[in-house]
């Protein structure tokens, strides 16, 4: 598979150069803290002003943010790649998230709490659901092919790539936007400032989202290509690269063993959550990352993996 | 003969309050029974709605999500099915692809109040969440390799489990795929499903011209795909494929299908063309058929445009209402055990067809004519799947 478009909103603004420029700066960007029942809980926010865009204005005007963050960043990826929006006809659409549009679950909740449970709203209802998000980006850029939702703890995004390939590989689809969305809420800051056994995590939130199409596909950009996922027990089985890219940084996993067995197989080994925050989906934006460096020819190629109890996920991505 | 890359189902598994197991779900649909309840006895609730609940015969550990509990037992009987140890499982790439609803959501309505009364909640109730992604889970009690994911794609979660998990194998990525669905009833679905007005207050009928909307219920149906390869090796005694599978989304609406169903035509004719078959080679459809008047007209419609009048199709929701993302799971179970059994049963409660629909499901159990059959599933969201099944003749 190659990697045809990027579109990315995180702590950063909205857009792939905001990304190049947040790492070209060289500034570690500091994170907002607050204090949670006498815990310190460090986050990045999105801001309020890169979750408006004028031309979706009336597409998003009922959408809670996680369907926002979501719904623009499947849109710049198809802008980015430069491709005309009517041959997404019968693209497939795939986000992969931890923990969902959970803001509108705990918003829902406040209706049965304050209202009653026969008082309670359909809207957010129906926008509570997983996958409330993708059937925005379908119904709002008329994307009519498979439309998928995944959730997992441990690297949804990789998981979601699984299907990609398929679906590229058998010709079911010409072009694939494949992405991973996180947010954060009041609740969710509660339970990870609880959670977190160790100091210095940093919780984020935002949506990356790839065109994907097969390498034989024509198109104006070509960031890279990325494989489809593995799945290995023991770090001396992984592919060698030139660089190693961790997906650390959720609140889940903590592979203390495997990370140090890494060292052994890898002389350069980075982490980006510095930059975007941990989440459950930040092998998406890690993999964002990894793409802009390629194309720059700052590096050949990069392995990025994600530890789980049974061993390793990960993908490499090339020129 | 079978091919190389043929997907053989070779294990089944079912949970539902239409029985604890396959031969239970067979005698229910036999007799024509219906455990509906009258409200749900799980939680509390002030709405008075019936439900399908599972009598569950072992208790849910402390800490555990009655979803996964759910499922484990369907699991360990689709395992058995397929007469698959655990060791058995270690040997071989592995995968777990569930769909759910419920059990991916944090709503833990008690841990919510508590929190905002006391901004000091017992963080161990939501333990049960984090500990609780279904797939991950089942992944790591049986020690597996392969991937492990958990589908969200509301109603239809259970049929796009199980269709990811027949490309796995087709991608060479795993032997054997553990995939299906499981949901359980819950009082966040059940205040939603009220507010959208489409909960009946009575047993639920599908495609009958008085149906007053959907029952919800809860349970989990598993199956285990495995390629052609890894079942010879086994010489299991399975004559079940899984044929097809489609997905295409309507554009169209965030809770109601296309009037036209342009979506749950097209999956409907590339499972079709998938599995190398015609229209008249479909020997009945497993249809989505949740009761509500948008959905079972909407599906009506497509069914006689495409079939034709006299295709045989049921609903099962009748005897287990709709278990959103188990359903999908179930559906395929109870499309898989008719085909092998080579008899239709009749779905419950239809006795007026609707002007409006102009087909009736089944209402006899009759013998089954041919070898393939559909099982469709309509979500939230517009997406519309669709699986097809096959009989295959002679063994392996």
């Amino acid at each position: 598979m190659k990697i045809a478009g990027i579109g990315i909103i995180y702590r950063g603004g909205r857009g792939i150069e905001s990304l190049k420029k947040d790492f070209l700066s060289g500034d570690t960007p500091m994170p907002k803290t607050e204090k949670i029942n006498g815990k310190e809980y460090n986050f990045f926010n999105i801001k309020n002003d890169d979750l408006k865009d004028v031309k979706l204005s009336r597409q998003l005007r009922r959408a809670d943010k996680f369907t926002k963050l979501s719904l623009l960043a499947a849109n710049d990826a198809i802008k980015d790649s430069g491709i005309e929006l009517e041959k997404f006809g019968d693209a497939s659409v795939i986000l992969s998230t931890g923990y969902g549009p959970h803001s509108t679950t705990f918003s829902f909740l406040d209706d049965i709490l304050e209202y009653g449970e026969k008082s309670v709203s359909p809207i957010k209802f129906s926008h509570s659901v997983h996958n409330s998000a993708v059937s925005y980006i379908s119904m709002n850029l008329k994307i009519n092919g498979r439309c998928l939702t995944i959730t997992d703890f441990n690297a949804p995004f990789y998981k979601s790539l699984l299907s990609a390939q398929s679906m590229l590989g058998n010709s079911q689809t010409e072009y694939v936007i494949v992405g991973g969305t996180d947010e954060i809420s009041q609740t969710m800051k509660y339970i990870s400032a609880e959670k977190s056994n160790k100091k210095g995590h940093i919780f984020g939130e935002g949506s990356v989202f790839f065109v994907l199409t097969n390498e034989k596909t024509k198109t104006d950009k070509n960031y890279c290509s990325i494989s489809s996922p593995f799945f290995i027990d023991t770090a001396e089985k992984l592919p060698s690269a030139n660089m190693c890219v961790l997906d650390i940084g959720n609140m889940i996993c903590n592979n203390e063993d495997k990370i140090k067995s890494l060292k052994q197989q890898y002389s350069i080994i980075e982490k980006y959550y510095p930059y975007f925050g941990e989440m459950a989906s930040i092998s998406a934006f890690n993999c964002a990352v990894s793409a802009i460096n390629i194309d720059e020819n700052n590096i050949k190629n990069t392995i990025n993996i994600s530890p789980f109890s049974q061993g390793f996920i990960g993908v490499e991505l090339g020129q | 003969m079978t091919k190389i890359d043929t997907i053989f189902i070779s294990g089944l598994g079912a949970i539902s309050a239409a029985g604890s197991n396959l031969k239970e779900h067979l005698n229910t649909f036999s007799k024509q029974i219906s455990n509906i309840k009258n409200k749900p006895s799980i939680f509390e609730t002030e709405i008075d709605n019936p439900v399908f609940e599972v009598d569950l015969k072992t208790k849910v550990p402390a800490l555990q999500m009655r979803t996964y509990t759910l499922a484990e037992i369907a699991i360990k009987e689709a395992l058995q099915n397929a007469k698959l140890t655990e060791n058995d499982l270690l040997n071989k790439r592995v995968g777990v692809c569930l769909g759910t609803t419920v059990a991916c959501q944090l709503n833990d309505l008690h841990f919510y109040k508590e929190l905002k009364e006391t901004e000091n909640a017992d963080i161990r109730r939501v333990d049960c969440f984090l500990d609780g992604n279904i797939a991950e889970k089942t992944s790591r009690k049986y020690k597996l390799f392969g991937p492990a994911t958990t589908i969200v794609n509301a109603c239809s979660s259970g049929v796009d489990a199980i269709g990811i998990g027949m490309e796995w194998i087709k991608a060479g990525v795993c032997d054997i795929v553990i995939t299906g669905g499981a949901d359980e009833l819950s009082l966040i679905p059940y205040c939603g499903f009220n507010s959208l007005g489409i909960l009946s207050n009575e047993q639920c009928r599908p495609f009958d011209k008085n149906r007053k909307g959907l029952n919800l219920g809860e349970g989990a149906g598993i199956v285990i795909l495995e390629s052609a390869n890894s079942a010879k090796k086994r010489r299991v005694e399975t004559q079940l494929e899984l044929a097809g599978y489609a997905c295409f989304a309507d554009s169209y609406h965030p809770t109601a299908p296309h009037p036209e169903g342009i979506g749950l035509t097209k999956a409907i004719l590339d499972v079709i063309k998938q599995s190398q078959v015609s229209t008249n080679d479909i020997s009945f459809i497993n249809a989505h058929g949740t009761s509500t008047h948008e959905n079972d007209k909407v599906e009506g419609k497509v069914l006689s445009k495409i079939f034709g009048k006299d295709i045989d199709f049921i609903s099962t929701k009748g005897y287990t209402g709709h278990s959103l993302g188990a359903a999908g799971g179930l559906e395929a179970v109870f499309t898989a055990i008719m085909l092998k059994e080579n008899s239709l049963y009749s779905g419950y409660a239809f006795t007026d067809i609707d002007p409006k629909i102009g087909i009736a499901p089944n209402t006899q159990k009759k013998t089954i004519k041919g070898n393939i059959a559909l099982s469709t599933s309509l979500a939230f969201g517009g997406s519309n799947s669709v699986i097809a099944i096959r009989k295959l003749e002679g063994n392996l």
